[in-house]
């Protein structure tokens, strides 16, 4: 996957320096996991955020700091190996491992509209995050918002406002952007999506789904 | 107290420098305990985390211990959490890194910049009470293999790193002050913008400037 739609500096500072809320943190941290160019991004941050930490004046500890650590790495089980969590989960296309953790054994898809299933994948901040299933060929009815908006692409496509976002895609809306996206005509497309508030459709179709979202 | 027995490991390396000013920290007067008491941003630290992870080394762990615990306290203090706070989660940090001493990269990254990595994903996870989402490993497939000797470019990262600090202090105070709000405050972008009362526009731009010119840095330098 070449993402050719990345997160800004700014929220990739956000991520980095864990300012946030975890749902948005999980799209750009599974979107960074298969970007070269974002993963560039984040060691130029991180390099920045350790020379900013190295140079704060050194605290003083407690006077059995170290010997507290050393009797707790002497007393803890040998090889702590660290292992992953691979969940198997119902969906057809692989999906980048960064998002194992988050992945339910089975997705619940609840329908948004005759276009669109989402499974919710965590309620937390605030701040959802939810795998949609947009159907092939379904123009998502033009609507604003009233918070933010991240996605990435994880299968298939979607054109929106004339611009093409395909897998490792990440996208971010604020609360002046009017879209309607378009999933691609030759297959579903699969986006995990995070939004910081109801969303407020503004077409037909959206009064329609902002009932079922009340 | 601090005599650091690596005669008897077989495992030292013979390190190639081209640069003149870089002091390496193990050389063959290992033991020289003038070598140990110089100028701390002289020692690999880098190979102190190999020396952990090939050798379960406590005394490389110990000089780690004494550079790093210090500075990750502060830092856990900067970000507002409490005394107590602070002291749990360095400690959590320096056991974390014991434990992932393996999964250190020497040629991909500093010592610094792991730890304090460490450091600061202990401090979300702590706040969230939720781990904080990293990319996984697994998923890029690097295009190709490095073929240069590791501890060539160990290094060459401790020297990146000892750079990017010093072109930090170089950058304008708007622009570090913004880095700083980021990540000692815990506050985001748009946060910053309230708090210094200044058009999203302008943070946006001054992190984009500081994190450019870093960039440039480190390309420049590897
Ligand atoms: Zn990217």
């Amino acid at each position: 996957m070449y993402p050719k739609h990345h997160p800004s500096y700014e929220l990739l500072l956000d991520y980095a320096a864990g300012n946030l809320p975890i749902a948005p943190s999980v799209i750009i941290a599974t979107h960074c996991s298969i970007c070269h160019e974002c993963r560039d991004t984040l060691d130029t941050i991180n390099i920045t955020g350790a020379a900013l930490m190295d140079d704060l004046n050194a605290d003083s500890l407690d006077t059995d700091s170290l010997e507290n650590v050393l009797t707790k790495i002497n007393n803890q089980p040998k090889d702590t190996e660290i292992k992953y969590d691979y969940n198997s989960n119902s969906l057809t296309f692989d999906v980048p491992k960064t998002l194992n953790n988050y992945l339910p054994k089975s997705l619940k898809w609840k329908n948004l509209s005759s276009g669109v299933k989402t499974a919710e994948l965590i309620a937390d901040d605030g701040f959802n995050l939810d795998i949609y299933r947009i159907k092939s060929g379904y123009k998502i009815p033009k609507h604003t918002h009233t918070g933010f908006e991240y996605t990435m692409v994880l299968d298939g496509g979607f054109t929106d406002n004339q611009i093409y976002f395909g897998p490792g895609d990440f996208s971010f809306l604020d609360d002046t952007s009017n879209h309607s996206p378009k999933a691609d005509l030759d297959r579903d497309c699969y986006c995990l999506v995070s939004i910081d508030s109801q969303i407020k459709l503004t077409g037909p179709i959206g009064r329609f789904i902002n009932l079922i979202n009340n | 107290m601090f005599f650091y027995s690596l005669q008897d490991n077989s495992k030292v390396p013979v390190y190639k420098c081209t640069d003149n000013n870089y002091v390496p920290y193990m050389n063959n007067n290992v033991l020289n305990n003038n070598v140990l008491n110089n100028n701390v941003s002289q020692i690999n630290y880098s190979f102190l985390i190999d020396e952990i992870a090939n050798n379960q080394n406590k005394q490389a762990f110990i000089k780690l211990f004494n550079h790093f615990a210090p500075r990750i306290k502060s830092f856990v203090l900067k970000t507002g959490l409490s005394l107590n706070e602070a002291e749990d989660l360095t400690q959590e940090t320096m056991i974390t890194v014991w434990n992932k001493a393996k999964l250190f990269k020497s040629d991909k990254s500093a010592a610094s910049t792991w730890i304090f990595a460490i450091a600061r994903n202990k401090r979300i996870d702590h706040l969230r009470r939720q781990k904080h989402p990293l990319p996984h490993q697994d998923d890029l497939l690097l295009a190709s293999e490095i073929d240069l000797k590791t501890h060539e470019l160990e290094l060459e990262k401790e020297q990146t790193f000892n750079n990017i600090k010093l072109e930090i202090t170089k950058l304008p105070k708007e622009q570090s002050d913004v880095l700083k709000k980021s990540f000692f405050e815990g506050m985001s972008h748009i946060e910053i913008s309230k708090d210094l009362d200044i058009p999203l526009g302008t943070v946006k731009s001054r992190i984009r400037l500081a994190l450019t010119s870093i960039r440039k840095k480190m390309k420049g330098l590897n």
